[in-house]
């Protein structure tokens, strides 16, 4: 099996007139050198491109989810069953557990098991089958039989106007549970190339697609296969003064956020796009935070027992007498994701900004 | 009050109805019980060529006679002094050539007249006008049927309709192997349980009696009554809210349109005669829960439209202020929407538990579609509430597709009302409000002398797509949304039903609808002006005792003030 870790996507983000949406201003990957031919993709176009390519390239490879024959609900499966057949991308029923449980079975058997929830907040009546079977199927067998042919793909996080159904990240559910693997794309480009390589990781991965990405996150994307390592985060933007953390679209919040804190605080910030929950890469952070002593955590997730609360935790520890000023969160609030509130309730960049001003004030 | 046929007749109508289930029609051989897109019959008799041309893919011929049986005196359910038929009254006008024609169509669904074919041309006639040629000219107009191939309903209260209205049709017929049909019809009219009753100062009934179409039983011996009692003032109440269902759902459609309602919007137009059958017979001391189809349920219940208007906007005025949104609706004894496909079945079986360990006799009702019924907690409290005998009733609403996968592709039996197995089942017409009704009496009456829970199969469609973002016409053809809207749409079949049994005039209709327009209009104007809730209740209700009060979250506002807004209403 291929593993071209491609490491094409670390440096040099630039904002090429990026697509805005109602929460955050997209900034695109800066086209791959050597990489082959390209093509502009939106998130969506470079998912269904990397399960193209997987189906293509792997015949035991089977696609399966809700609606997923006539595309899924994100589109990310057009065309693929017309493609490759019913027999490779096919319509499940309504059940969420069954669907899981049902990969796990296939994917024991070494078939490649590419299972979509349809959204993942209605990824909870599976969780048993995630959490105790998925994740545990290695352990306890010794290693005899592992599932780590299945991968979850599953669109999160809020959208505008979702609500409390449509709108929820629940990645700290699965982070808790070692075994898995949890990973979310920024953009177009990294999705393809994360995606493949969850794909063909033989651990079992979820793989959360945050929705307001789908259509706004539009890359130069490679035509060809890739990967991009799993656990390894980015660094966006470099810079000495405060460490800004976060994935998904919440990684363009910040970068706006970087431009905003050096125009009108004359502060330079690192931006780092964490990319992998699940392991994550604890080095990369620790270095930026003992070259800048200040840190920035944010998500959309509610706060208590957000990923971020792991992210401090693991600061304090290693970087404790590096530390000008106690780590900072800005996350969701602690309620339920609200049907009005939403612009309340997002981390937007001025909720970071006034976070990163207390952090410089410190 | 119920009448029910003699056995013999409801047998030999069973014999038929086998007969003619089993009849080759490939529309129904591959449809479920959702009819899908008919497909031209094969099995057409040889002079099809009068078939009318625009009906021709969808019409099976049936020729047939009646006997003419003696007329039976007007049904006298309550005693109503001098009553009499309307068709006994004097007609004044002049005399016109006996109708001859072929009826080929049972309602013109905007005139509700029949339509008559005649040399090719299509005339519409209302019934009056074909008694009035029939009575002037002393013959009997000559009427061919024909019906609609997957629609035995229609066309057997066509039937009932026309033996009761137009005792001096002759009805030709060339085929004798209806006999047994025929015979059944005949032998059912004479029960003489399909008169109206009349009312002798304005000539209109007080009530009436009408056959629906038969329900599928599962591990039960006898099933609810077919024929079924309807008073006047029952009509005008269910026409009511049938029309102002479909007017809230129209205006949230365009209020969708217009983007005051965002995110998620699930609108129920085609489904209503299965929530109104239901709380035709509910009592206060029964529970329903539903999924996210719950705009038209929230009204039912007693939530003003206003109410289910503005939490449709997110608007302070909403039955939730606006927290809930579209799929998260609630009223008194109604537990409300749920955006969670199939979670609220086990809710409603706790809910039944609830009842009885209370020692109340009543019932819950869990609503779920044919999609959710695939999924395993439904199953599960199948179990449950039949080990524990619970008062409580599942209703599968087949519309035929969860969201775009229609119910063949997702469900290995698609006769919902058998997946209890071990729980006894009933199929009903969940496009018909009366079969609905007189299913849901049968029900409750069951599950409060401690038989323990049923399952029921609503046979019904969406029209709409799954959700404002679903157009609706990817996964199924625009000619099936057309035709179920002309043959089986709950509203204009029920309408056409109470007008022709004289139990309400079009003008008293037409009130309805103008009202229940104007009300749904004025709730629209106020769902948008209306203001939503305050920002601190974004911290509101998260817990009754929260043990910090601060909700956590930094924000330039830093942190909020948890708030109870409350107070609850289901304790
Ligand atoms: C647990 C869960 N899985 C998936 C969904 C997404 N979803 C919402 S409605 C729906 C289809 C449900 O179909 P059905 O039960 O037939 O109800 P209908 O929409 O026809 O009324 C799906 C898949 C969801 N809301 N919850
Ligand atoms: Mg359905």
């Amino acid at each position: 099996m291929l593993k071209r870790a491609v490491k094409l996507l670390r440096t040099n983000i630039s904002n090429n007139g990026g697509r805005s949406s109602s929460s955050f201003t997209y900034f695109a990957e800066k086209t791959p050198e050597n990489r082959g031919p390209t093509e502009k993709l939106n998130m969506f176009q470079a998912i269904n491109n990397a399960l193209d390519l997987v189906l293509r390239t792997d015949p035991s490879s089977v696609i399966f989810g809700e609606d997923v024959g006539f595309g899924g609900v994100f589109r990310c499966s057009l065309d693929l069953q017309k493609k490759y057949g019913k027999e490779r991308v096919f319509n499940t029923p309504l059940c969420e557990q069954g669907i899981v449980g049902f990969g796990i079975g296939l994917a024991v058997t070494g078939t490649t098991a590419i299972a979509e929830i349809q959204f993942a907040d209605y990824m909870f009546p599976a969780f048993d089958q995630i959490v105790n079977e998925a994740a545990k199927y290695r352990y306890r067998s010794g290693n005899l039989f592992n599932c780590g042919k299945l991968t979850i793909r599953t669109p999160s996080s809020a959208i505008g106007h979702g609500g409390l159904y449509h709108s929820q990240s629940p990645e700290s559910y699965y982070t808790h549970t070692p075994g898995l693997k949890i990973v979310i794309p920024r953009g177009a480009l990294k999705a393809k190339g994360l995606l493949l390589a969850c794909i063909r990781d033989e651990d079992p991965c979820i793989f959360f697609e945050p929705k307001s990405l789908y259509r706004a996150a539009t890359d130069e994307v490679p035509v060809g296969d890739y990967e991009c390592e799993l656990g390894k985060a980015d660094i966006l933007r470099t810079g000495t003064d405060v460490t800004l953390i976060g994935w998904g679209p919440q990684v363009h919040v910040l970068l706006e956020v970087a431009d905003l804190a050096k125009e009108k605080l004359k502060v330079n910030c690192e931006v780092i796009d964490l990319v992998s929950l699940l392991p994550w890469d604890k080095q990369t952070v620790i270095n930026s935070i003992k070259k800048t002593g200040k840190v920035l955590i944010a998500h959309e997730a509610p706060k208590t027992s957000g990923f971020g609360g792991e992210i401090a935790s693991t600061i304090q520890e290693e970087c404790f007498l590096h530390l000008e000023a106690p780590v900072s969160r800005v996350t969701g609030f602690d309620t339920p994701f609200p049907h009005v509130f939403e612009p309340f309730y997002l981390p937007n960049k001025w909720r970071c900004f006034e976070a990163v001003q207390n952090l410089v004030c410190f | 009050m119920t009448m029910t046929p003699s056995d013999s007749a409801r047998q030999r109508f069973n014999q038929f109805q086998s007969k003619v289930d089993s009849s080759p029609l490939p529309s129904q051989q591959n449809s479920g019980n959702v009819p899908r897109v008919p497909v031209e019959s094969s099995g057409q008799p040889s002079n099809s060529n009068i078939m009318p041309t625009n009906f021709s893919g969808f019409l099976q011929r049936i020729n047939f006679s009646i006997p003419p049986p003696p007329l039976p005196p007007p049904m006298l359910l309550t005693p109503v002094p001098s009553a009499q038929p309307y068709y006994s009254s004097d007609f004044n006008l002049p005399i016109s050539s006996p109708v001859r024609g072929i009826l080929t169509n049972w309602h013109d669904p905007n005139e509700n007249n029949f339509i008559l074919e005649q040399c090719n041309k299509q005339e519409s006639f209302s019934t009056e006008e074909i008694l009035f040629n029939s009575k002037k000219t002393d013959e009997k107009p000559q009427i061919q049927l024909y019906k609609f191939s997957d629609q035995l309903k229609h066309f057997h209260t066509s039937l009932v309709k026309l033996k009761t209205d137009l005792e001096n049709v002759n009805l030709i017929s060339n085929e004798l192997d209806l006999a047994s049909w025929s015979e059944s019809i005949a032998s059912l009219s004479s029960q003489r349980s399909f008169s109206p009753i009349f009312h002798s100062k304005n000539g209109y009934a007080t009530e009436a009696t009408f056959e629906v179409q038969p329900f599928k039983l599962h591990r039960l011996e006898s099933g609810p009554p077919t024929t079924v009692t309807l008073t006047r003032d029952e009509a005008l109440h269910y026409y009511t809210q049938l029309q102002t269902i479909r007017r809230i759902e129209a205006a949230a459609g365009n209020l969708y349109k217009e983007k005051i309602i965002r995110g998620f919007c699930h609108l129920y137009s085609g489904q209503e005669a299965v929530a109104c059958g239901i709380t035709a017979i509910i009592k206060p001391e029964d529970k329903v829960i539903t999924a996210y189809r719950c705009h038209g349920w929230t009204y039912l219940m007693g939530a003003t439209i206003k109410s289910v208007l503005c939490e449709l906007t997110g608007r302070k005025s909403g039955c939730a202020r606006g927290k809930g949104g579209s799929m998260h609706m609630y009223a008194r004894n109604f537990y409300g929407g749920n955006g969670i496909v199939g979670a609220q079945v086990p809710l409603g079986v706790g809910l039944a538990l609830a009842l009885k360990y209370k020692g109340i006799k009543g019932v819950s009702f869990s609503l779920y579609g044919d999609g959710a019924a695939n999924q395993g907690q439904v199953f599960e409290v199948y179990n449950m509430a039949k080990l524990w005998n619970l008062p409580t009733i599942f209703i599968c609403e087949n519309n035929g597709y969860g969201m775009g996968t229609s119910a063949e592709r997702a469900a290995a039996s698609t006769d919902y009302y058998t997946r209890g197995d071990y729980i006894p089942g009933l199929w009903v017409d969940g496009m018909d409000i009366l079969a609905v009704r007189s299913a849901m009496q049968f029900c409750r009456d069951y599950c409060t002398s401690d038989k323990g829970p049923l399952v029921v199969e609503a046979a019904t469609y969406r029209y709409s797509g799954h959700s404002m973002s679903d157009p609706g016409t990817s996964y199924r053809t625009r000619e099936e949304i057309q035709e179920v809207r002309q043959t089986r749409d709950p509203i204009t079949s029920f309408r056409e039903k109470i007008l022709n049994a004289d139990l309400v005039t079009s003008d008293e209709l037409k009130k309805i609808e103008v009202d229940a327009k104007k009300q749904v209009d004025e709730a629209v104007k106020f769902a948008k002006l209306d203001t939503e809730v305050g920002l601190a209740e974004l911290a509101g209700d998260v817990y009754s005792a929260p043990l910090e009060n601060q909700i956590r979250g930094t924000t330039p506002f830093t942190n909020l003030n948890h708030v109870r807004v409350g107070p609850a209403v289901n304790l």
